[in-house]
């Protein structure tokens, strides 16, 4: 059985080395010079800055994405963030923990909770939060854009609520020490002991399809038939291949979630350990990290590397930028630092091709045509919902 | 000499990619042609086909 996989994000790798177990002939096509998608590392000036990502696992080594690499063998050592967040708020950094909530606010949460699960009534995040204390709004605010960039006013409650769930089991994030780059690596190095074979620079031109099947790809110019293919391209671009008119009416109404990172030198620690620091005081920057905390390698000696993150809001993407620069001058406050890179994602680049809580699944309107990646999670926080939106879709296959 | 098309996000991978520094990205990547070599390293990286080649 031969399997075709499109794109080598992290959802296409994850997705080649399940198949690969399985016993399935498995070749990636990538279409641009590297490996990895927005999950790997960009050396800049002796920085290791990120495509994507900001060095961070969601659930550090307890979540499914960790899981996923020990099952497939692939070998990183993941640093799990302590303290696991921060929360900058009124000038005063606090640790956050359970008790870093008013009683009063954990009883009402208790109550909508148990509410919800009553009446099944679909109440926004924010709607839900909009009686509680200003830290706890504040706090929701920044975790929704850091974790998921959406507002809470667009994240349906039920949702986050699974998402809550997950943080409660496999608790907060770590950091793979040599950044995202060295988890692509390892699991590249695991496919291709399996038999993978990876071609860089292959974009897939078009999905063969016959009736409700796929018969392959085209690639520069070439047919290749395949019995499964496996797209990690999200389902927009997914169903422009295959140029079937239902499935690209289906997905045009899908919503993608845009972000914009600044990657920032500093010479003397900001963050000042390896977890989390959401910003309550901000006008736009969520939160941010200090990765270098974990692993100083990712920066180059007597530095360190400090990457925030917050979500586009207006249309207008160099209003939001300036926005983050005036919150980070305002947080930096008279410390020296250098802004090394901003970077912006949206559109067929973004931070997730569908945004949280709006997720369609990983079926197409074709039998052996399945999506993976960001484009098709489960409910979980960014890569963790990739790995277990990765799982359903190959028990499906 | 190169341009950048509207479908640029500014993910500033072509800046990264660029070997004689000719690229600046915040919005929107920019490209200085009088230091591009037209090498298209850019190209291989970007992920939205935004980099074209124009013959003046």
């Amino acid at each position: 059985m031969k399997a075709i996989v499109i794109g080598s994000g992290i959802g296409g790798l994850f997705s080649a080395g399940i198949l690969s177990e399985k016993g399935y002939d498995v070749v990636i096509y990538e279409k641009l010079a590297f490996p990895g998608g927005r999950f790997t590392n960009l050396e800049y000036r002796g920085f290791q800055l990120t495509t994507g990502a900001l060095h961070m696992i969601p659930h550090g080594s307890r979540g499914p994405f960790a899981g996923m690499l020990r099952k497939l063998g692939a070998d990183v050592e993941i640093v799990d963030s302590a303290p696991e967040a921060t929360a900058l708020y009124n000038g005063e950094v606090y640790e956050v923990v359970s008790d870093s909530f008013p009683i009063l606010t954990v009883m009402k949460f208790a109550w909508e909770v148990f509410k919800e699960k009553i009446f099944r009534k679909e109440k926004s995040l924010w709607d839900m939060v909009s009686g509680f204390d200003p830290f706890t709004k504040k706090f929701t605010r920044a975790f929704c854009g850091w974790s998921l960039s959406i507002l809470p006013e667009d994240m349906p409650f039920s949702r986050m609520k699974k998402i809550y769930d997950m943080v409660r089991r496999y608790r907060g994030p770590g950091i793979p020490i040599g950044g995202c780059r060295a988890v692509i690596d390892s699991l590249i190095e695991v496919l291709e002991s399996n038999g993978v074979k990876i071609f860089l620079k292959h974009p897939v031109e078009r999905i063969i399809t016959d009736g409700s099947i796929v018969r392959g790809v085209e690639v520069k110019g070439e047919r290749i038939e395949s019995d499964v293919v496996v797209s990690d391209i999200g389902h927009s671009l997914t169903a422009g291949l295959t140029q079937s008119e239902d499935y690209m009416s289906w997905v045009e109404n899908l919503i993608p979630s845009r972000g914009i990172k600044i990657s920032v030198a500093v010479k003397e620690p900001f963050v000042g350990h390896t977890g989390v620091m959401f910003t309550l005081d901000t006008e736009r920057i969520s939160g941010m990290n200090e990765v270098t905390q974990a692993d100083e390698n990712l920066a180059p000696g007597g530095y360190h590397l400090v990457m925030t993150h917050q979500p586009v809001i207006t249309s207008n993407v160099r209003y939001e930028i300036n926005l983050g620069l005036k919150d980070l001058k305002k947080l930096m406050g008279d410390r020296e630092y250098e802004i090394l890179a901003i970077q912006s994602y949206s559109g067929d680049w973004p931070v997730n091709r569908v945004s949280a809580g709006r997720d369609v699944g990983f079926r197409t309107p074709f039998e052996n045509l399945v999506v993976v990646g960001d484009g098709a999670k489960e409910d979980g926080i960014e890569v963790e919902g990739i790995a277990v939106g990765v799982v359903r879709a190959m028990e499906e296959l | 000499m190169l341009y950048i098309t509207e479908s640029c996000v500014g993910c500033a991978q072509c800046m990264f990619a660029c070997r004689k520094g000719a690229i600046e990205v915040e919005g929107k990547a920019i490209i200085d042609n009088d230091v591009c070599s037209e090498c298209m390293r850019c190209r291989d990286y970007c992920p939205l086909d935004a980099i074209r080649i124009v013959s003046e």
